[in-house]
């Protein structure tokens, strides 16, 4: 046997070897915050008397195809009203009830809400002490307006800790957009 | 000094042959093929001596054989480009006139079926010439018009090949010994490897599970890289192609010689890049793709030791059609009636948007042969691979850079087996070891399609041959023990860590009397990671994929009978016939309507498993008409799938075809070659599908044409050229087929003409 070629084999096995060697952590990387389907949101927004006004969104289809079904509600000048959120997705039967998941993940998530004739204030926290949104309170301004609008928008991984995202400006608060709504109202 | 040396060999050869009691006197003439003039001064190397025998100025050489030689082989050299391997029975004294190609590496244009030697041939040998002019084709693409193999696909640049309706986990790609694994083959990626990783393929049609594997279960290809025949000159090709449908480019090259007197080298590399292609009536928008692929290979040949090292790297960038990724459960369902699809543009375009596919492959390997004796010789081998894959969907707030599948693999492999072969009988024995990590990558945002594990396999395998008259029977067995440990959370972030410790195993027997031959084989493989996990949107496929933890392995039992025929009047047939029976057969059902994600509508396909029967049949017909210089064939396959459990039919089977064609070759001048052919393709409609799994029926009938013209112009010397105008789908006709998944939402690619320029020196 000649060993002419020997070191030219060792070089090979050796630079396998050496591939071989380069193995990562032996754990697998946390488990992902995934986007939520969302097909429904309901905003219930309860006054001091306890009279409720519901504004609903209804997209089942998904983003896009059919226009979503979107209803708004009268609402009094200058009254404070109790709103709470409720989100679902209806393309699975039951129901699948996100509100839940949001719950859940509630550091992960948080709504923001914008009108031109009403006022926001959070009124729940995420487990670091950050607003989450799910419930608020919204102020009514003291003009009568035809023609309100009130967006709500539920950010997925924001940067909570943004320039002004916990006073609830969406502006530095990054992520993705799960869901975003805007409903029309007037005020009387 | 040389022909001095060559005279003393032959007179050794003459006198050694002259000592014998008795002899054969055979006299060979080698002829120049084409223009008919002698090779003068070609020499033939004795294989069985390495002597060597120089022809005189006619071309002439004598030998004198003693009787216990009765078959002579050896190589024949000429000029810088002939190098040509012949093999001879010879009964009596005899002359014989052979005719010669030079460079008849790029002539040879016929799969070669043969059945004879297991341990020595698959049962289809791609040619070097296909290779070369198909430089630029996948796998699928290459070997789709063999009867039995078909391509399932997603569009034209995601195909991966189906043999006897098996597919992706049950067929392996041997990459000169290195198991290409390509994140588990998932349900729609194509082998991250070309044709051009090699200058040789061998395809095994039945199962090849004993030697390469309990996962190839349906069949293998096998890539490796033959040693340049002409020791003194570097060779090689350049295929230069234009593609004008779906606007694009291709350019492939390979070289190969000697660096000293025992190392060789061979490199080829290739780069291709497309825009979207066209249906007859609108563009496949963001269809369009870039590939690059390199290989080097060093052989070295020192008296009793030969070794291979190889170096391979393969990466492709792939869009995936738009009209797939549909945004809504309304323009979903109307997108499955349009006559043309969502999100066509007016022209193709050159960028890849999302949706896309990223792969990239590479891999290093040495494969090491010591001849122990004249009839053992030892095999080491050892090889590396890492496969990296990113897929994109449509996304939404400008996130559209983060992958939403990145997954990382690495295989790491050792083998050692001992071959002893005679005149008639074959033996070999191996152990083989592999660790495989899957690493699914952080950031992507979704849950991974293949979890984090680690796979260690030890497998042991021995095969045989016995030869005997015109019988041969063979048989082998292999054992795999298996320990895999897989790491996940679950959809409700649970973190689940688990491990198994299979066996599995794969035994076949087979007998082949001439050129027929039969074989059962039964094989038990492991669930795949895929198959198992996949849980989420898989962008490439645009479905949603569920996984079945519950499933553990499959197991087939399989009959292959192969019988071809071989006339003296110029006809050739060849005839398969199969059947696979799994007790337990896994597959993806589909939902027959769309389910609503964060990425949009899609189908949703969940791993079962059932009792299942595969069976069909593959013909060939080819008949040379010699002074018309023309030769007609005809190939078709039929293969039927069922659920034994539910009588129901298999998803993915498919539907029959039938290709007649015509080939003439007219005779323009002694050293020029041209070639016309016509292909028609009818690809009936799936009558035999599940019904109650699909949202459209199955597409119609598709009748296509295809033609080519090919001119070699041929030179004694250094260069030749070879031109190549073809054109598939020349009619443009309007079509889908059942195996294209994007068949919901478009029609295939129209007419796409191409030209290829190769040349050759």
């Amino acid at each position: 046997m000649n060993y002419k070629f020997l070191p030219f084999f060792a070089a090979t096995i050796a630079l396998i070897m050496t591939f071989s060697a380069c193995s990562e952590d032996d754990t697998p990387p946390p488990p992902p915050n995934e986007e939520e389907v969302i097909t429904t949101l309901n905003v219930f927004l309860t006054d001091d008397n306890g009279n409720t006004v519901t504004f609903s969104f209804e997209d089942l289809d998904g983003e896009g195809g059919n226009a979503p079904t979107i209803t708004g509600g009268d609402l009094s000048i200058g009254t404070t009203y109790s709103g709470t959120i409720t989100l679902l997705n209806e393309t699975e039967t039951p129901a699948e009830d996100v509100t839940l998941e949001i719950q859940e993940e509630d550091d992960e998530h948080q709504f923001f809400f914008s009108s031109d004739a009403a006022t926001f204030a959070y009124t729940d926290q995420d487990g670091d002490g950050n607003p989450l949104g799910l419930t608020f309170t919204m102020t009514t301004s003291s003009d009568v307006n035809d023609g309100a609008a009130m967006t709500v928008v539920l950010r997925h991984e924001p940067d909570k800790f943004g320039t002004d995202v916990s006073s609830g400006d969406i502006t530095n608060a990054g992520g993705e957009t799960d869901i975003e709504v805007t409903f029309p109202f007037t005020i009387n | 000094m040389r022909y001095l040396f060559i005279y003393f060999l032959l007179v050794g050869l003459t006198a050694s042959l002259y000592a014998q009691s008795k002899n054969f006197n055979v006299t060979i003439q080698f002829v120049d093929l084409h223009d008919k003039s002698p090779l003068s001064f070609s020499s033939f190397t004795l294989e069985s001596s390495e002597t060597i025998a120089l022809a005189d100025a006619e071309g002439k050489i004598e030998l004198s054989l003693p009787d216990s030689l009765n078959t002579i082989s050896g190589l024949v050299s000429y000029g810088c480009c002939l190098n040509s391997h012949i093999g001879l029975t010879i009964q009596s004294d005899t002359s014989i006139i052979l005719l010669l190609e030079s460079h008849g590496e790029w002539m040879d244009d016929v799969e070669i079926h043969g059945d004879q030697n297991h341990h020595e041939h698959a049962n289809i040998t791609i040619a070097s010439a296909t290779l070369i002019k198909q430089a630029d084709q996948s796998f699928a693409q290459l070997t789709s018009h063999i009867p039995g193999i078909t391509m399932l696909s997603h569009g034209g640049h995601i195909a991966k090949p189906m043999i006897h309706g098996l597919y992706g986990h049950r067929l392996q790609m041997i990459n000169h010994g290195i198991i290409h694994r390509d994140q588990d083959w998932g349900i729609e990626h194509a082998p991250d490897v070309s044709p051009w990783a090699g200058n040789h393929i061998e395809i095994y049609t039945r199962s090849s599970a004993v030697r390469y594997g309990t996962a190839a279960m349906g069949g293998a290809y096998v890539i490796s890289t033959k040693l340049p025949t002409d020791k003194d000159h570097w060779h090689g090709n350049i295929v230069k192609s234009l593609y004008l449908n779906g606007l694009g480019l291709g350019v492939h090259g390979q070289i190969a010689g000697s660096l000293t007197k025992n190392l060789t080298l061979t490199y080829s590399g290739g780069l291709q890049g497309q825009l979207d292609q066209r249906s007859p009536d609108y563009v496949l928008t963001n269809t369009g793709m870039r590939q690059h692929i390199q290989r080097v290979n060093l052989h070295s040949k020192w008296k009793i030791w030969q070794h291979e090292t190889h170096i391979g790297f393969f990466s492709r960038n792939t869009g995936i059609l738009r009209s797939a990724h549909i945004g809504n459960l309304t323009d979903f369902n109307e997108a499955l009636s349009r006559d043309v699809p969502f999100y066509t543009e007016d022209k193709p375009k050159f960028t890849i948007d999302n949706p896309s596919q990223n792969t990239k492959h590479f891999t290093v390997g040495s494969n090491s042969q010591l001849d122990i004796s004249s009839k053992i010789q030892l095999h080491v081998a050892a090889g590396y691979q890492q496969n990296e894959r990113q897929e994109f969907d449509i996304r939404r707030w400008n996130r559209d850079s983060i992958p939403v599948v990145d997954l990382k693999l690495r295989t790491t492999h050792g083998e050692i087996s001992l071959d002893y072969s005679n005149l008639t009988n074959y033996a070999k024995v191996g152990v083989r070891y592999s660790h495989e990590e899957n690493r699914p990558q952080d950031g992507t945002g979704r849950r991974p399609l293949v979890p984090f594990a680690n796979t260690n396999t030890i497998a042991m395998y021995v095969e045989s041959e016995y030869g005997a008259k015109s019988f041969t029977l063979f048989s082998g067995l292999r054992y795999e023990y298996v320990q895999r440990g897989v790491k996940y959370f679950t959809r409700q972030r649970e973190y689940i860590e688990s491990s198994e410790s299979p066996s599995l195993y794969a035994g076949n027997i087979g007998l082949a009397w001439k050129s027929y031959r039969i074989d059962f084989s039964t094989t038990k493989r492991l669930a795949n990671l895929y198959e198992r996990y996949a849980d989420g949107i898989h962008p490439a496929a645009a479905v949603i994929v569920r996984g079945d933890s519950t499933i553990t392995s499959e197991q087939v039992w399989q009959v292959n009978l192969s019988l071809p025929f071989e006339m003296n009047n110029g006809w050739e047939l060849y005839t398969g016939i199969y059947y696979n029976y799994f007790p337990n057969y896994i597959y993806t059902v589909s939902s027959a309507t769309p389910e609503l994600s964060i990425s949009g509508a899609f189908f949703v396909q969940e791993y079962v498993q059932n009792k299942a029967q595969l069976g069909g049949l593959d013909v060939s017909i080819l008949k040379s008409f010699k002074p018309l210089n023309l030769e007609a064939r005809l190939t078709s396959s039929l293969l039927l799938g069922q659920n034994i459990d539910t009588k129901d039919a298999l998803p993915d089977i498919p539907p029959l075809d039938i290709n007649p064609g015509l080939t003439w070759t007219p005779s323009i001048s002694n050293n020029n070659t041209l070639s016309l052919s016509v292909d028609y393709q009818y690809l009936a409609r799936a009558w035999f599908y599940p019904r109650n799994q699909v949202a459209v029926i199955p597409p119609d009938a598709a009748h296509l044409v295809n033609a080519s013209a090919e001119l070699f112009i041929r030179t004694k010397k250094y260069l030749s050229f070879k031109v190549i105008v073809e054109c598939k789908n020349i009619t443009n006709h309007r079509y889908r087929t059942y195996l294209n998944r994007w068949r919901y939402f478009a029609n295939e690619p129209g007419i796409q003409p191409t030209l290829k320029f190769l040349s050759f020196f």
